[in-house]
């Protein structure tokens, strides 16, 4: 266990080094997930890597020979065991990585059969998005104002419970509402909604930005949440 | 120094247009490839140049930028990377098994020139829609889509007629005594592209012209509130588009199965355990397509089957990764050109390998789902992977086809350019995604979280490509220069291997018999 912590932290410091966000201390459960699974899979992976590189440096050097043979002496090798036990290595490894991530995926998933204390529709359009607070009247946003480009935050609180539905406008195109710091994407898909659930958000600014290609404005689909102390 | 005669049979137009001989409608298929390689990779420099400064630097306009990578991924699947399978596929098959030529002679040259009027319906349309072509959004008003379905509806027939001649040749056209058994990797990469073309691709057909008639007479099959759902046209697409992604790269690993067991001169390491990966690739690649949807209905239960199957297919690509390897042990290897290829298609393969783990892993996916994240794995593994082997096959194959060696320094620093400047440029991009840059997009404008990483990463990724375009340019200047200069060798004599082709004339075939 210490181990596996100290190789983390060095692979974390190397990763903030090239500069993928480390695990930062306050951030959000499908963030917290995202950072664990993460950092698992990236060390398992570059050793897997490495494994590959230096297996294959190895075997050239030890077997490059650099002279014709003669077709009579082509052979060819196969070990059963061997076969058997990567097969069987390999299998332990995908189980083990489906496994850890069944709970989070559901908990994400869940989202719709759960209650916040707050529903908020968000409505995605070319090229804004919009934010109701269900059951308030005329609490009807756009993120930003189209004119003066101010944007017009989402404001949560952090000893709340959201549920977000999200969705497109009818006859406008499919959408997905990103919020990368916040470990999580969901489509906004016209007459279909999808639904995410939030709690415990850390406090901060959070930037919002459309995932899914929807035409020439795409890049450039702001909204702001800012999570407040409740 | 031996003569070469030289035999100019495609300045004839009418052997040009009308050949049914596989060899030469092999190598039309790999010009047909290159050249659409050339002005897709040229669309690929438009997008890095403009993303290498943040802000809009009018290299390519916002409402341009769709256009491109449409035509860049469409162009780039259906138009290069597989018609390079195909041309391989017809240039080797039929000598590898010992056939004069393919079943349907005429129908391989109709299926060829089928592409040339598709490519010029995709090249004319530069749709704003993805190589996806998602509804609504590939429903707008726009003849630009129509000419693309077209375009794709033609190429999607060639494919399937490529594919059941493929299939008809190999059940039917085998030398006595070549049975399942001793067929070699290559043409049984064949074989399972074949079976994938074959069954994949008229499912993607009726999507197709399911969206024309959709968008011509109005007919309602991916709206709400019709019965139907935007999202139903995402599933149709990808259960035929996942299993294509195998499509382009089966015959590369064939093709590197093939480089690095005769340059190690060594039979590949457990043979019947490659087939039956690729068999095991082949079957699940066809369940495993709603992990592209995750993210589109989050709240609908069959994401864990998807996801469950997904990591299914890293085992079987371990396997083939770690039989490649250990086909190198106790071998004599003879280390050349081409072998590195195989290699570099290694390396390529498990990096995008690794990363496609973690795109499949729905708490990951979450964050890396249309981001550059999944841009820099499936580039990995296409072009990092793919196009490595083919590169290599084609050097392998180049005394065969010219008559000529090429020069071997320019080809060792394509190489070199190669690899570093694919690492750079898709291991940028897995950064960018990591980082929370979404595809698709012009610019990355100072809203997005992380955006001082995001200019450098940015930058690197674009060098990296200038260095796989320099790389292609020595690759390009290498073999047209070599086909005129190069010194005259003979096949044999071009490598210091035990039968340097792959396939085996009848006399090395009694030779290998009486070996084993």
């Amino acid at each position: 266990m210490k181990h596996t912590k100290r190789i983390c932290s060095i692979f974390s410091g190397f990763i903030s080094l090239v500069g993928v966000p480390s695990v930062s201390a306050e951030s959000n459960r499908y963030r917290e997930t995202f950072d664990q699974i993460f950092m698992i899979q990236l060390v398992l992976s570059v050793i897997i890597l490495l494994g590959v590189i230096i297996l294959g440096i190895l075997l050239l050097r030890k077997y490059t020979a650099n002279q014709k043979i003669s077709p009579k002496e082509v052979k060819g090798l196969h070990n059963l065991k061997l076969e058997i036990a990567w097969t069987l290595v390999a299998t332990l490894i995908v189980i083990y990585l489906f496994a850890i991530s069944m709970g989070p995926t559901e908990d994400f998933a869940s989202a719709n059969n759960r209650t916040g204390d707050v529903t908020i529709i968000v409505t995605a359009q070319r090229f804004s998005w919009n934010f109701e607070f269900e059951g308030v009247a005329n609490s009807s946003f756009n993120s930003y104002n189209t004119s003066s480009g101010q944007l017009n935050p989402l404001v949560l609180y952090n000893n709340q419970s959201y549920i977000l539905k999200v969705t497109a406008l009818e006859g406008d195109v499919i959408h997905s509402f990103f919020v990368p710091e916040l470990g999580f994407k969901v489509d906004a898909v016209p007459g279909h909604f999808n639904y995410v659930f939030l709690d415990d958000l850390p406090v901060g600014n959070y930037s919002v930005t459309c995932a899914e290609f929807c035409g020439a404005g795409h890049y450039n689909m702001p909204a702001l949440i800012m999570v407040l102390e409740g | 120094m031996a003569t070469l005669k030289r035999n100019y049979w495609f300045l004839d137009l009418k052997t040009f247009f009308g050949t049914i001989d596989h060899k030469q409608i092999g190598l039309l298929y790999m010009m047909f490839a290159s050249i659409n390689l050339v002005f897709a990779g040229y669309l690929a420099l438009v997008m890095r140049t403009e993303l290498f400064n943040p802000g809009l630097d009018g290299v390519a306009t916002p409402a341009e930028w769709g256009g491109l990578f449409t035509v860049h991924g469409t162009v780039m699947i259906f138009f290069v990377i597989m018609a390079m399978g195909a041309g391989f596929g017809n240039y080797l098959v039929p000598k590898m098994i010992g056939a004069k030529d393919l079943y349907w002679p005429r129908w391989n040259n109709i299926a060829f020139w089928m592409l040339v009027p598709a490519a010029i319906f995709v090249w004319t349309s530069m749709p704003p829609i993805g190589w996806t072509a998602y509804p609504p959004n590939s429903e707008i008003a726009n003849p630009a889509i129509d000419r693309w379905i077209i375009g794709l509806i033609i190429a999607g027939v060639s494919s399937v007629i490529g594919a059941l001649n493929f299939l008809l040749t190999i059940i039917h056209l085998r030398r006595p005594g070549l049975t399942w058994k001793k067929l070699d990797l290559f043409t049984w990469a064949i074989v399972f592209t074949s079976l994938i073309q074959f069954a994949a691709t008229p499912v993607i057909t009726i999507a197709l012209v399911m969206l024309f008639f959709s968008r011509t007479f109005g007919a309602p099959f991916f709206d709400t509130g019709f019965g139907s759902n935007p999202l139903f046209w995402q599933h149709v697409f990808w259960s035929y588009s996942h299993p294509a992604v195998y499509i382009m790269i089966l015959p590369a690993m064939g093709l590197t199965s093939m480089l690095i067991s005769r340059f190690s001169q060594t039979e590949i390491f457990g043979k019947t355990t490659m087939i039956l990966s690729m068999a095991a690739i082949t079957l699940l690649g066809f369940i495993v397509w709603g992990h592209h949807n995750f993210t589109a209905s989050p709240n609908s239960p069959p994401g864990w089957f998807f996801t469950f199957t997904t990591f299914l297919i890293a085992i079987p690509s371990g396997v083939k990764t770690f039989n490649w390897l250990l086909t190198m042990y106790k071998g004599k290897i003879v280390i050349d050109i081409p072998l590195l290829f195989g290699l570099s298609f290694v390396l390529g393969f498990v990096l995008g390998g690794v990363t496609g783990v973690m795109v499949n892993t729905i708490p990951l996916d979450l964050v890396f789902h249309d981001t550059y994240f999944v841009v820099g794995h499936f580039h990995f593994i296409i072009i990092g992977g793919a196009i490595s082997a083919l590169s290599g096959a084609i050097y392998f194959l180049y005394p065969d086809i010219f008559g000529r060696m090429y020069n071997r320094t320019i080809a060792y620093l394509h190489l070199g350019f190669w690899v570093v400047g694919y690492i750079l440029t898709f291991g940028g991009m897995n950064v960018l995604g990591a980082l929370g840059m979404p595809r698709r997009y012009v610019d990355y404008p100072e809203f997005l979280p992380n955006h001082d990483q995001l200019i450098l990463w940015n930058r690197i990724t674009t060098i990296g490509a200038y260095l796989q375009a320099f790389a292609f340019t020595l690759f390009a200047y290498n073999i047209v220069y070599s086909a005129f200069k190069g010194p005259v060798v003979s096949p044999d004599e071009a490598y210091n291997i035990a039968i340097p082709r792959m396939w085996a004339t009848d006399e090395d075939a009694a030779i290998m018999e009486e070996a084993h």
